[in-house]
C-alpha cells in the first residue's frame, strides 16, 4: 500500500498543491487579511526584482514617450512649414498690392483737365525688336480706345495708341526712333525733337546753338504735329555737347519703360 | 533540473513578465503571460517534483503581483504542470509547432480554469467581449513567443545545469 502512495508521489504532491490552492482562494475571500502577512513576505522578496524590472521599462517608456514626441513634432513641422510657405505667399501677394496700391496713387496725381478724359488700363504684353517698340495693354476699341490716343503714367509721356482691337490695344512707345516728340525746354522755352537713341538714352535734335540750356532741364511736349498735347513731361537733359550749327543734347525719358504696368491713356477732348 | 536554476528561471520570469510582457500588452493589447509559459517548460522537464512546485510558485507570484484572489493563477498554473507532464509522450519537446499548439492550448486551458474558478467565487460576474478578445489575443502572443523562449530556456539548462548520469539499459 505505502509502495504504491511512494509510486504515485507525484500524484500526492499534485492533489496536495490543489488543496493548497482551494485553501488559499477560499481565505483569500473570506478573510483576505490572513494571508496579508504571507503576501508582504513574498513581496519583501520579489521586491527588488521587481525594481530592477522597472528599470528597463521606465527606459523603454522614455523611450517610446520620446519617439511619440518627435513624430508629433514632425507633424507638427510639416504643419508650420506649409502655413510658413501660404504666409510667405500672403506676403508676396501683399508686397505685389502694395506696390500696385503705390502706382495707383501715383497715376491719380495725373492732372485731370476738361480737356482731357483718362482711361486707366494695365500693361499685359511688350515687344521689342527692330522696327517696333510697343506695349500691349488690356483695354481696346470697347472701351472707346481708339488710334492715336495718348499713353501716359504719373512720370509723364509713354507713347500713343498705335492701333486698337475689340478688347486690347497697342502703344507705340516714345522710345521707337520713329516715334520723335516735339518738345521744348520748360526753363527757357528752347526747342528740339526728341528721339531715342537706346532704351534710356536720347538725344534733342536742332536746338539753337544759343539755346540756354542746363543738365537737369525739364523737357515737355510742344503740341505741334498735332499728336501730342502741350506741356506734357517727356524727359530730362543729361548732357550738352556743342555743334557747329545745333547743339547736341543728350536726355533720358522721364519714365522708366522697364518698369511699365499701368498706363493712362488719355483722350484730347479739347484740342489746345 | 535543479532549484537554484528553478529559482533563476523564475526570477527572469518575473523580469521578463514585467518589462517586455508589458510592452507587448501595451502595444497588441491582450498580455503576454511568460508564467504560463515557463510553467510549460517546467512542466516538459523529466522531474516532476520540482516542475509541480516551480509551477505552484509562480502561479502564486503570478496572483500577488496582479493583486487578485490568491490561489487562482497557482490553482491553473499546478494543473498546467502536470497535465504537459501527464502528456509529455504525446508530442516532441523540441518542434516548434508541437510547443506552439501546446503553448496556444494551455493559454486557452488557463484561461478558462482561472475564469471557472473566478465565476466560482463571484458568481455575478459577467464575461465582456474585451476579455474574449484579450484572450485570444494573449494566446497568440503566448502560441508565438513560447516556443521561442521554451527552446531557449532547454539551451540553458543543457549548458548550465548537470544532468543525471543516464543509466544504461540493463542497469536501468
Amino acid at each position: 500500500m505505502l509502495n504504491y502512495f511512494i509510486g504515485k508521489k507525484h500524484l500526492i504532491i499534485f492533489i496536495f498543491l490543489l488543496c493548497v490552492c482551494f485553501t488559499l482562494i477560499t481565505l483569500s475571500i473570506r478573510s483576505r487579511t490572513m494571508l496579508e502577512p504571507v503576501e508582504k513576505t513574498i513581496f519583501y522578496f520579489i521586491g527588488p526584482i521587481l525594481k530592477v524590472s522597472a528599470v528597463p521599462k521606465s527606459w523603454g517608456m522614455k523611450i517610446w514617450r520620446n519617439y511619440l514626441d518627435i513624430q508629433d513634432h514632425r507633424k507638427e513641422n510639416i504643419k508650420l512649414k506649409k502655413e510658413l510657405a501660404e504666409l510667405k505667399e500672403i506676403e508676396k501677394s501683399l508686397w505685389e498690392l502694395k506696390s500696385e496700391i503705390a502706382r495707383l496713387h501715383e497715376n491719380l496725381k495725373i492732372k485731370k483737365s476738361k480737356d482731357y478724359k483718362y482711361y486707366f488700363s494695365r500693361v499685359i504684353g511688350k515687344e521689342k525688336n527692330v522696327l517696333l517698340k510697343t506695349v500691349t495693354i488690356d483695354k481696346g476699341s470697347t472701351d472707346k480706345i481708339s488710334k492715336n490716343m495718348l499713353a501716359i503714367n504719373s512720370h509723364g509721356l509713354v507713347g500713343r495708341i498705335l492701333h486698337s482691337n475689340p478688347f486690347t490695344s497697342r502703344v507705340l512707345l516714345i522710345t521707337d526712333p520713329r516715334s520723335p516728340v516735339h518738345v521744348r525746354v520748360q526753363r527757357t522755352r528752347s526747342q528740339g525733337i526728341f528721339s531715342m537713341v537706346t532704351m534710356d538714352k536720347g538725344t534733342v535734335k536742332f536746338v539753337s546753338k544759343d539755346a540756354d540750356i542746363l543738365p537737369g532741364d525739364l523737357l515737355v511736349s510742344t503740341g505741334h504735329g498735332g499728336v501730342f498735347p502741350k506741356g506734357i513731361r517727356v524727359g530730362y537733359v543729361t548732357n550738352i555737347k556743342k555743334g557747329s550749327s545745333f547743339k547736341k543734347i543728350e536726355a533720358r525719358p522721364s519714365v522708366n519703360f522697364n518698369k511699365l504696368e499701368e498706363l493712362a491713356i488719355m483722350e484730347v477732348t479739347k484740342r489746345n | 533540473m535543479t532549484f537554484t536554476f528553478s529559482l533563476i528561471v523564475i526570477i527572469l520570469t518575473i523580469i521578463f513578465q514585467n518589462t517586455v510582457g508589458d510592452f507587448l500588452a501595451f502595444f497588441l493589447g491582450g498580455k503576454l503571460d511568460t508564467f504560463l509559459i515557463v510553467a510549460i517548460f517546467f512542466g516538459m522537464n523529466e522531474e516532476k517534483y520540482t516542475s509541480l512546485i516551480s509551477g505552484f510558485t509562480l502561479g502564486i507570484l503570478k496572483d500577488i503581483l496582479s493583486g487578485g484572489i490568491l490561489g487562482i493563477n497557482a490553482l491553473s498554473k499546478t494543473i498546467t504542470t502536470f497535465s504537459v507532464g501527464r502528456i509529455q509522450s504525446n508530442y516532441a519537446r523540441k518542434d516548434f509547432l508541437s510547443i506552439f499548439i501546446l503553448c496556444f492550448f494551455f493559454s486557452i486551458l488557463d484561461k478558462f480554469i482561472t475564469t471557472l474558478a473566478f465565476f466560482f467565487v463571484m458568481p455575478l460576474e459577467s464575461i465582456t467581449l474585451d476579455f474574449l478578445l484579450g484572450t485570444i489575443s494573449g494566446a497568440i502572443q503566448n502560441a508565438f513567443l513560447g516556443p521561442l523562449l521554451i527552446s531557449l530556456l532547454f539551451k540553458c539548462q543543457t549548458k548550465f545545469v548537470q544532468r543525471k548520469k543516464e543509466v544504461n539499459y540493463p542497469l536501468r
